[in-house]
């Protein structure tokens, strides 16, 4: 078939008629496109300007793998029952547990993310790594995990927060109450670093404050998973224990207490007291039926009877219906709800950095855990509680008994020191 | 330390081996016959740990568990093998070994997807809980079957290497695969057996793991780095020397722990160190 070519437009070199509608043409499409490109980086530039932006520092992987994704949506829904929601946006790092990596990921987020805050990292040793890196760039740090308690002591920083907890206000409040209820024989353990070694250093100059005596003590590796050598040790203590007190967590806790009951400790009477939440409810599940009848500390007592955690415990399980009430989960909620309210005291200005400072500084709410109270050194004054894992109807829960308020003193004679914005009284 | 607190000891020390021995052994013939240092190793204990656990979930039955973990594991391995580490025989160790640690990655990330971050383990039979108690030592049930179950795996594996013609074939294969297949064996079907073989080892060390320890998404890193402590102490690409490896590596680790608690692990690393000064091939290289 032939084809006909008659009549159609081919340009041709020299054509001057063709070069004019090419320029023509190709300047249309550049404008159109520059003012585009303008205007679209102008409304980028202006949505930037009003979004509210939210760096988490999670951990994701390494033994605390299952609490970064609770807190993650615990901080979610916060904002999203808020007046935020629509302008919050989120950016969630996994710090591996690893200082060094929580360090560069922190500030990937504040300076190619832009963030405005910073929630996170998940341990101490991550907090306090991050914090000495942020302090003197006045960034904000918000932290609801990483129980250091040199964070609100010697290293405190007005711009970085603890509202959770820290190593003082989870173990200190334990002795006098282990005293009472077990009795004054302690066999001290827990994981070597940081935040293990600090529960039990504070544990014990309390405990033996008030006339307890420590039978012994070891400190394993972070990540040990045969603990029967260690175990043995307390067996092997010149005086029988009437406890044994330590922080062991994540994975870390689930070997320990089903291997203490494995080697038959848990029935020849001896009882493991774990504390910042080492039997969460996630944790439970893994360690069955060992860690029922053990005890640990926390300053909250999930499905606790209190009006604000019956409406934390409704939009949680609106929002999320696979997922149990927790620990984790209400703790990230309760940090979104302090950012939520001190953006509230700013105007929603979430670039004004000082006035967010100043507003969670004296930050004090009715939150699902009960009342909470920004102490002068930017840690919280939480109630604590001494809880017993029991199990009713097949479920795991927790009987916890209220201990008071404690925040963390600070002060020379304290290992952590003195912060130089105040100290709360003991 | 008191007699029985050496004995205790002791035994705890055989038990951590006996669970090395069943991930550094796959690894070690692995390496021996087929030339692939396997970086993916641990995630198959792993995997085998998550299924085996999804398994009993849904069955209720822990046998059937560690039967089916394993069967699934191998048919991965299978693919894995016919679709990747196929086309880098020849290329070197390191070629494979970038592969198998880019595996390894894809594998924890999926079981973060799947499982999510939670720690988890693996329902006993009523009959595995408990403990004996010999003469004051407390020892687990579950344990003590591990540790016979080991054993016998062990010894299973010890005859067919040294008994069956296939084992032949793999003990040939240690020393010189061209010789192999100069006498007519498929040297293809031969690599391809050893690697779903060895991956369904590692995941039935995987179930049983599980079952003593907590699950989690980080526990690949954990038995990879064991296994390749204990082929390095033994001798690449050696059966006894992962065997005797694995031994000692459970030895260090249950002694270190008594006597210098926080440094348990830093035992392992100077005991490597020390046998590698002395025997840099190390305790018994293969060829």
């Amino acid at each position: 078939m032939k084809r006909d070519t008659k009549g159609s437009k081919k340009w041709r070199i020299g054509d001057s008629r063709n070069w004019r509608n090419f320029i023509k043409t190709v300047s249309i499409i550049g404008v159109v496109s520059l003012s585009l490109g303008f205007f679209g980086s102008f409304f980028q530039a202006q949505a930037m300007e009003s979004e509210i932006r939210i760096g988490h520092t999670a951990a994701l992987s390494g033994v605390f793998a299952n609490a970064g994704p609770l807190i993650d949506k615990g901080l979610r829904l916060a904002f999203s029952l808020s007046k935020y929601k629509n302008r919050v946006k989120f950016f969630l790092e996994d710090t591996q547990v690893k200082p060094d990596v929580a360090v560069q990921k922190a500030l990937k987020l504040y300076e190619k993310d832009k963030i405005h805050i910073l929630v996170g990292p998940m341990a101490g040793h991550e907090a306090a790594a991050v914090s000495a890196v942020l302090t003197p760039m006045k960034k904000l740090m918000v932290e609801g995990f990483g129980a250091n308690a040199y964070l609100v002591g010697k290293d405190c920083s007005r711009y970085t927060f603890m509202l959770g907890h820290t190593t003082y206000n989870l173990s200190v409040p334990m002795a006098p109450w282990f005293l009472k209820t077990l009795g004054d024989k302690v066999f001290l353990v827990g994981s070597d670093y940081r935040t293990g070694r600090d529960v039990a250093l504070f544990f014990r100059q309390a405990f033996e404050k008030i006339g307890g005596k420590v039978v012994g003590e070891f400190y394993s590796p972070l990540g040990t998973t045969e603990y029967a050598p260690y175990l043995s040790k307390i067996r092997d203590a010149k005086e029988k224990p009437d406890g044994v007190f330590g922080f062991y967590g994540g994975a870390d806790c689930v070997n320990f207490v089903r291997q203490f009951e494995e080697y038959g400790l848990k029935k020849d009477g001896y009882i493991y007291v774990d504390t910042i939440t080492g039997f969460a409810i996630p944790q439970l599940k893994a360690m069955g039926d060992a860690a029922v009848g053990f005890y640990d500390c926390f300053h909250t007592v999930p499905y606790i009877d209190s009006p604000q955690n019956k409406s934390f415990m409704a939009a949680w399980q609106r929002a999320y219906p696979d997922e149990m009430i927790e620990e984790f989960g209400m703790v990230g909620f309760d940090v979104g709800t302090c950012i939520i309210k001190a953006l509230d005291a700013v105007g929603g200005d979430p670039t004004n950095t000082e006035g967010l400072a100043s507003a969670l500084h004296t930050i004090e709410y009715e939150s699902p855990r009960g009342k909470i109270r920004m102490g002068p050194n930017n840690g919280t004054i939480v109630p604590i509680y001494a809880r017993k894992v029991v199990k009713n109807d097949g479920k795991y829960r927790h009987e916890g008994t209220f201990l008071g308020y404690y925040g963390t003193p600070c002060g020379p004679q304290y290992e952590w020191g003195k912060c130089k914005l105040g100290c709360p009284s003991e | 330390m008191t007699f029985s607190t050496m004995i205790a000891n002791l035994l705890y020390g055989v038990t951590i081996g006996s669970t090395y021995m069943l991930i550094a052994c796959g690894l070690s013939i692995m390496f021996g016959v087929m030339g692939v240092l396997n970086f993916a190793h641990g995630s198959f204990v792993m995997l085998g740990a998550y299924l085996g656990f999804t398994f009993v979930k849904l069955t209720g039955h822990f046998w059937l568990s560690l039967f089916l973990a394993p069967l699934a594991i191998c048919l991965l391995g299978g693919i894995i093998e016919t679709s990747m580490i196929r086309r880098l025989y020849g290329q070197g160790v390191l070629s494979t070994l970038l592969l198998t640690f880019g595996l390894s990655m894809v594998f924890s990330n999926t079981v973060l997807l799947l499982w999510g971050g939670d720690s988890y383990s693996i329902q006993l039979p009523y009959y595995f809980k408990g403990f004996v108690n010999v003469s004051g030592i407390y020892y687990p049930k579950f344990r003590l079957f591990v540790l016979i179950f080991s054993c016998l795996l062990i010894s299973l594996l010890w005859v067919l290497l040294r008994r069956s013609r296939w084992g032949l074939v793999i003990r040939a294969g240690l020393f010189d695969m061209e010789i192999v297949e100069a006498f007519g064996t498929d040297i293809y079907k031969v690599f391809k057996l050893v690697f779903i073989f060895c991956s369904g080892i590692a995941a039935l060390a995987g179930v049983i793991i599980g079952a003593m320890r907590s699950i989690h998404p980080v526990m690949d890193v954990d038995f990879i780095t064991v296994a390749l402590i204990v082929i390095v102490i033994g001798g690449l690409g050696s059966f006894k020397g992962a065997l005797i490896g694995s031994l000692i590596l459970g030895m260090a680790e249950a002694f270190g722990a008594q006597f210098i608690p926080g440094l348990a692990k830093f035992t392992t690393w100077i005991l490597m160190a020390a046998i590698l000064l002395l025997r840099p091939e190390g305790l018994f290289p293969e060829g």
